[in-house]
């Protein structure tokens, strides 16, 4: 009995340790990269003066179009608009929309990558912890004020089931995993590519207008829409904004999230075997 | 001594010039890289085209304007900012040399600071964007009734030249903040790419704060509405008159002396970083 106990407690006391020492280093990286950003409150005070002016002027004409078009648009009402609005500038930083800051790209072009190679850890995991520490912080000084200035239009509109809530904030943390993997996949394209810019230029244009950073997708024609759900990027900005504002209901919010963690873990796969592949690849120079 | 005399002085556009041409070399010889940029900025043009028509295909007019119409707003205000921005766009990258100290370089040099900086790149990584304006710019007039005369064509010449300058004005009043803002350089954005996305909008949906902003302290309504109002005979709407159009000079002289005196004013606030 006693020997039982003494067995079977090790072994799930050195599981536990195994797990720990696993997982603690990215969750560190993560803290890490929470507490760096957040010492950019000047930064981040110009971002939500300058999302909140861009806010305004989409929601001039966004609301013009819909006043045109007698009301209701897409599924839009104004209400829903102005939340859509609102929402999704809040998050912009969090999901890189402008590319994030392409430390990686420079790391890699300058050989750097090198030395991440020789960590005992994972290159992309410990890239997008680091990441998505960060991510997470600018909700905090930039969605959290974009929302404040919506909410005193006093036109936004919110879900009323309360589950709609935490579902909400599983979307915004798979919008951001999943968008920050993206941008993880573009920037390990250096490997193969000397100046990535003009391809980080390209995802950037391409997938903030598939994404609806301008006009939702729920405006777009059905044919541009079905080309825009075939890829990622119509499961960034939208689900979350649609499941808070009451867009869509709870029962449907599901279904989206779980299509965004599909795409997630396809994103992370993709992410893994581009950096195998380009590790192969990597010839650095210089001793 | 008698080598000096005999020597001919470099002419004074011939180190801008150098400095321009190296920057050209420079963008050219990496020929894949410079295909990839110019395909992605005929993007970036046919996207924010996109957009446009995206409003257009849910509503038949919004703010009074219709689908031709607007995008006569667009190409005149698209096509005005991207020739700014391909020549002192560059001015955006200011920040990173004040943070970095670089900038004092220039204060060594015996040219004009500003005039260095305006001359010390050009975006020819760029030329693409503007083919789409200019594609908009020819189905407008072609697509809208306009009645040619002295006074439009007049007006199409006065806003594709004034346009420019006064977007290149709003890069040096950008550049001129940020020896100020150093780590808020996001804060320029919203007047300079903000004002650019506002700019290809019907201004007579803007609210109240933005119509004085982009209508006047920056006169961005002028490089695309007002003349497009002027030009397709439209009415316009509140404050915004199509015969305002004709203060176009005036609206251009105003913000260059505003971006003078910011500029000066930047250059002045500067400490340096030491080192």
């Amino acid at each position: 009995m006693s020997s039982q106990t003494a067995a079977v407690v090790p072994g799930r006391a050195a599981l536990l340790r195994t797990l720990r020492s696993a997982v603690l280093p990215y969750a560190r990286l993560t803290v890490a990269g929470f507490r760096q950003q957040s010492t950019y409150l000047g930064a981040a005070a110009a971002g939500v003066f300058t999302n909140a002016v861009f806010g305004f002027v989409k929601m001039a004409i966004l609301l013009a179009t819909l006043q045109g078009a007698g009301g209701v648009a897409g599924g839009y009402t104004p209400q829903l608009m102005v939340s859509y609005i609102f929402l999704s500038q809040g998050m912009l930083t969090a999901i890189g929309a402008f590319g994030g800051d392409g430390a990686l790209a420079e790391r890699i072009r300058t050989g750097d990558i090198a030395v991440d190679f020789l960590r005992p850890l994972n290159v992309q995991f410990a890239t997008l912890a680091t990441v998505l520490g960060g991510a997470v912080y600018s909700l905090i000084p930039r969605a959290l004020p974009l929302v404040a200035i919506g909410a005193a239009t006093s036109m936004m509109a919110w879900a009323g089931e309360p589950a709609a809530y935490p579902l909400a904030a599983v979307s915004v943390l798979l919008s951001i995993v999943l968008a920050q993997a993206l941008l993880y996949c573009v920037q390990v394209l250096g490997f193969w590519v000397v100046d990535t810019r003009g391809i980080q230029m390209f995802y950037m244009v391409v997938g903030t207008f598939l994404m609806g950073m301008f006009v939702p997708v729920g405006l777009f024609p059905d044919w541009l829409a079905r080309i825009a759900e075939y890829t990622p990027f119509a499961w960034i900005l939208m689900p979350p904004c649609d499941i808070l504002s009451g867009r869509i209901d709870v029962a449907a919010g599901l279904g989206t999230v779980a299509v965004q963690v599909g795409w997630t873990v396809a994103v992370l796969a993709v992410g893994q075997l581009l950096t195998a592949a380009g590790r192969r690849r990597l010839e650095v120079q210089g001793g | 001594m008698a080598d000096t005399a005999s020597v001919p002085r470099p002419g004074r556009l011939a180190p801008y010039r150098a400095v321009l041409t190296s920057r050209v070399q420079a963008q050219v010889s990496y020929r894949a890289s410079l295909g990839m940029d110019l395909f992605a900025a005929l993007l970036l043009g046919l996207v924010e085209l996109a957009e446009v028509w995206l409003l257009f295909h849910n509503a038949k007019i919004i703010g009074g304007l219709t689908f031709s119409a607007v995008l006569l707003v667009f190409a005149l205000a698209d096509l005005s900012f991207c020739t700014a921005d391909i020549l002192f766009g560059h001015l955006d990258k200011l920040p990173r040399y004040v943070r970095a100290g670089t900038i004092d370089v220039f204060y060594l040099r015996p040219q004009p600071i500003l005039l260095q900086l305006m001359t010390s790149d050009i975006r020819i990584h760029r030329l693409t964007r503007p083919a789409v304006s200019l594609f908009a710019l020819g189905y407008a007039l072609t697509h809208n009734a306009i009645d040619w005369g002295p006074g439009t064509v007049g007006m199409l010449v006065l806003a594709l030249v004034c346009g420019p300058v006064i977007y290149s004005a709003v890069f040096v009043i950008a550049a001129g903040l940020q020896f100020v803002l150093v780590n808020g350089a996001e804060f320029t954005s919203s007047f300079v790419y903000g004002g650019r996305y506002a700019a290809s909008q019907p201004a007579s949906v803007w609210p109240g704060a933005i119509k004085v902003t982009f209508g006047f302290v920056l006169p961005l309504a002028f490089t695309g509405y007002l003349p497009a109002l002027y030009i397709l005979g439209l009415p316009g709407e509140g404050i915004f008159r199509p015969e305002l159009a004709w203060a176009l000079p005036l609206a251009t002289a105003w913000v260059v002396v505003l971006a003078g005196a910011t500029w000066r004013f930047g250059l002045r606030h500067y400490r340096g970083a030491g080192g």
